[in-house]
């Protein structure tokens, strides 16, 4: 009698202790989802800023259309993409151009004092901010569930509910290059 | 060996799972042992021949009927009604420094993958911050001090406390204490020996000693755990800030500036029902800062400077560094001014359309020789109206980023009444000592005449009244408040302020020389 009572309020751990990770799993891959589509939301976003941003600029540097002109390209190069590949690739080259566009202004030290050029510096830090943490989030997440899809015992349930690692976000080619140490050559 | 963030995070979140599992059977066997003790009393009469293990049953009734009901209830009501109290506000959006919050605080979201939560901004000059549910709120002090990199770890460490949902458990928490002191309390009434019990001379003395015994050991357990707890959790959050950051120093260098508030303690924030939901103690108890036995055991939040060196180990940088950065450099100083055969200087432009005793009668010099105020400020939007004092040409302008209308000839300003607190919590950092003792002497000298001829409202000279700009009615005349008399104009239909030139940097001088916090 008091073995079968055993045996069975084993059998109800393993059964709630199933679930119960079950359920978890399914938490963590949403939160992995979520945080993915939350990096295409602030893609979309820096699109629809770019075009008030390059004004504001033309008001005060119209002089460096180059710049200017790259960053436009750039995001209409993003916004058209066909594929995901090329996507990743466009939005690396805008990355940059951004980043350049910030060096400029940079170089206007009197235009600092101007509160619309602040406020157009807020903007573009708060759009890479968005971007770079949103991608962040997302390693983060994946992170966390890679490494738990991969403890025992979770990892039986993970390989019954056929789950896979999520790969993580690397940085753009250009920007990779940008941390190498620069060679020297003689 | 240097820990990463990830581990301390893992550290801190195994301590508060077992603390919380170990209070729950406390709080319930603290309650049956008390029933226990009633047992020798007069109340016994109901439950004379109970066991210990009913008891037991009754008090994990209780302590599941009061956890539910703390879930439940911990409403946000109150919290509304002490921002309100606070009279919080919305991020003014027109101001850049808000504006920063606003943002910085949808990237944190963004970095902690959760839902906006709500933002407020408090008009104290104390710095400091507090979540509670789906609010964050941060202290016009903090929005002036920091700088956005401070701002977002301030802002950080608060989402981590919105995403553990950390200010519900501390209900929990702080509603089981309740509960306990409730039931001491009421136990003390019975506590007395019955009078026609054969137990006579023995049960109103022994019981009675035995309770009050009973009752402080047990609300000093009960606040002891809470603070090990509340400890733990104010860790954990530094910890994911520094997650969702990876800006440890920026941290670091927050809770330096924090820690350095002089008004801290004598801030309206310092309502022990909230105290423990800030991100430093507001109250400035000793037991806070000091890493002491008592620190150890009593303090809702660790000492700060404990706080600062872990993250200073995170970041592989040192204390004297810190406090290096954390010291202010201005670039670009090219104008210099001309008082009085005196010259004082250089400022920034930003400092310079800042200062108001910069008017008529001063000359200003920057790179291509002498200016007027007007030319300078005839960069910025011009708006209808006169100076209510000397009808000269008003602008649009900024103090340190707050909107302010600038008379182009006196150099007095227009500040609308709900941005005051914000240009006493800046002027805080933008004042020279110079200034400073400038300024101290005129409000010395108001003072004086004031307080001989008795400070009433009627002290003040209203015969001329000035016209308001933007209405055209007449503007009171009245103390800006009664502990530092400057008579300042008030135009009660526009809710306007007019300071005159060399008010703003008086009532600035008053604010940091008498430490008081007043709206």
């Amino acid at each position: 009698m008091i073995g079968v009572l055993i045996i069975f309020a084993i059998l109800a751990i393993v059964v709630i202790w199933y679930i119960a990770t079950y359920n978890r799993f399914v938490r963590l891959r949403q939160r992995v989802k979520n945080a993915w589509a939350q990096i295409d939301v602030q893609l979309k976003r820096r699109h629809d800023l770019i075009p008030n941003l390059v004004e504001t600029v033309k008001g005060y540097a119209a002089h460096e259309r180059e710049t200017l002109t790259a960053v436009t390209e750039a995001r209409a190069k993003a916004a058209s993409a066909p594929s995901p590949q090329e996507a990743i690739k466009a939005e690396g080259e805008l990355t940059e151009a951004l980043r350049r566009l910030l060096l400029v202004v940079e170089n206007y030290p009197n235009l600092k004092a101007d509160q619309h050029f602040l406020q157009l510096m807020e903007d573009l830090r708060t759009t890479e901010n968005s971007i770079a943490f949103a991608r962040q989030a997302y390693n983060d997440q994946s992170m966390v569930f890679n490494s738990q899809i991969k403890k025992i015992p979770d990892s039986i349930v993970a390989s019954q509910m056929r789950l896979k690692e999520y790969p993580f976000w690397e940085i753009e080619e250009a920007a990779a290059e940008e941390r190498e140490a620069p060679e020297v050559k003689f | 060996m240097k820990k990463t963030f990830w581990e301390i995070q893992r550290e801190k979140k195994r301590a508060i799972t077992l603390l919380f599992l170990f209070f729950f059977p406390f709080f319930t066997f603290s309650l049956a042992v008390l029933f226990e003790i009633l047992r020798f009393s007069s109340v016994s009469l109901f439950f004379k021949d109970a066991k210990f293990s009913e008891f037991l049953i009754v008090s994990s009734v209780i302590s599941l009927i009061v956890f539910f009901i703390s879930v439940k209830g911990s409403s946000e009501v109150k919290i509304y009604r002490y921002l309100e109290m606070l009279n919080a506000q919305v991020p003014d959006l027109k101001d850049m420094k808000h504006q920063q919050v606003a943002n910085v605080v949808r990237e944190m979201a963004i970095a902690a993958a959760v839902p906006k939560p709500r933002v407020y901004v408090i008009p104290v000059l104390g710095k400091n911050a507090f979540s509670a549910f789906n609010i964050i709120a941060i202290t016009e002090g903090a929005v002036s001090a920091l700088d956005r990199d401070e701002l977002q770890a301030v802002v950080a460490h608060e989402m981590a406390h919105y995403l553990r949902g950390d200010s519900y458990y501390k209900g929990v928490l702080s509603s089981f204490a309740m509960t306990i002191t409730f039931f001491l309390t009421i136990s003390l009434f019975f506590a007395g020996g019955d009078e026609n019990s054969e137990r006579r001379g023995f049960g109103g003395g022994f019981i009675g000693i035995a309770v009050v015994a009973y009752i402080f050991l047990v609300e000093l357990f009960t606040k002891f755990l809470n603070a090990l707890i509340s400890r733990r959790m104010e860790d954990l959050a530094d910890a994911m800030a520094v997650q969702f950051t990876r800006n440890p120093l920026s941290l670091a260098s927050a809770l330096f500036k924090v820690s350095r508030d002089r008004v801290r303690g004598i801030s309206l924030l310092t309502n022990p029902a909230v105290a423990p939901l800030f991100i430093v103690n507001p109250a400035r108890k000793q037991i806070d800062e000091s890493s002491g036995v008592f620190g150890d055991i009593f303090a809702t939040h660790p000492p700060i400077n404990k706080r600062i060196n872990t993250l200073l180990k995170l970041a592989g940088v040192s204390r004297k560094e810190l406090v290096e950065r954390t010291s202010p450099v201005r670039n670009n100083r090219e104008w210099w001014v001309e008082k009085q055969d005196e010259n004082l200087g250089p400022f920034t432009l930003e400092e310079l359309l800042e200062k108001t005793w910069i008017g008529e009668g001063v000359k200003i010099r920057g790179k291509e020789g002498e200016v007027k105020l007007s030319q300078i400020l005839s960069k910025f939007r011009p708006i209808e109206g006169q100076c209510p004092r000397c009808g000269g040409p008003l602008f649009n302008t900024y103090y340190d980023f707050v909107p302010i209308i600038k008379c182009g000839r006196c150099g007095g300003i227009l500040v609308r009444e709900d941005r005051i607190m914000r240009i006493l919590a800046r002027g805080e950092n933008q004042i020279t000592e110079a200034e400073e003792k400038v300024s101290e002497s005129s409000l010395e000298k108001e003072r004086k005449t004031f307080y001989i001829h008795g400070a009433s409202p009627e002290a003040v000279d209203a015969s001329q009244p000035l016209k308001c700009p933007f209405c055209g009615g007449e503007m009171w005349r009245k103390f800006f408040n009664f502990i530092n008399y400057v008579p300042v104009d008030y135009c009660p239909k526009c809710k306007y302020y007019f300071f005159d030139s060399g008010e703003i940097e008086m009532i600035i001088a008053g604010v940091k020389r008498t430490k008081y916090l007043y709206r």
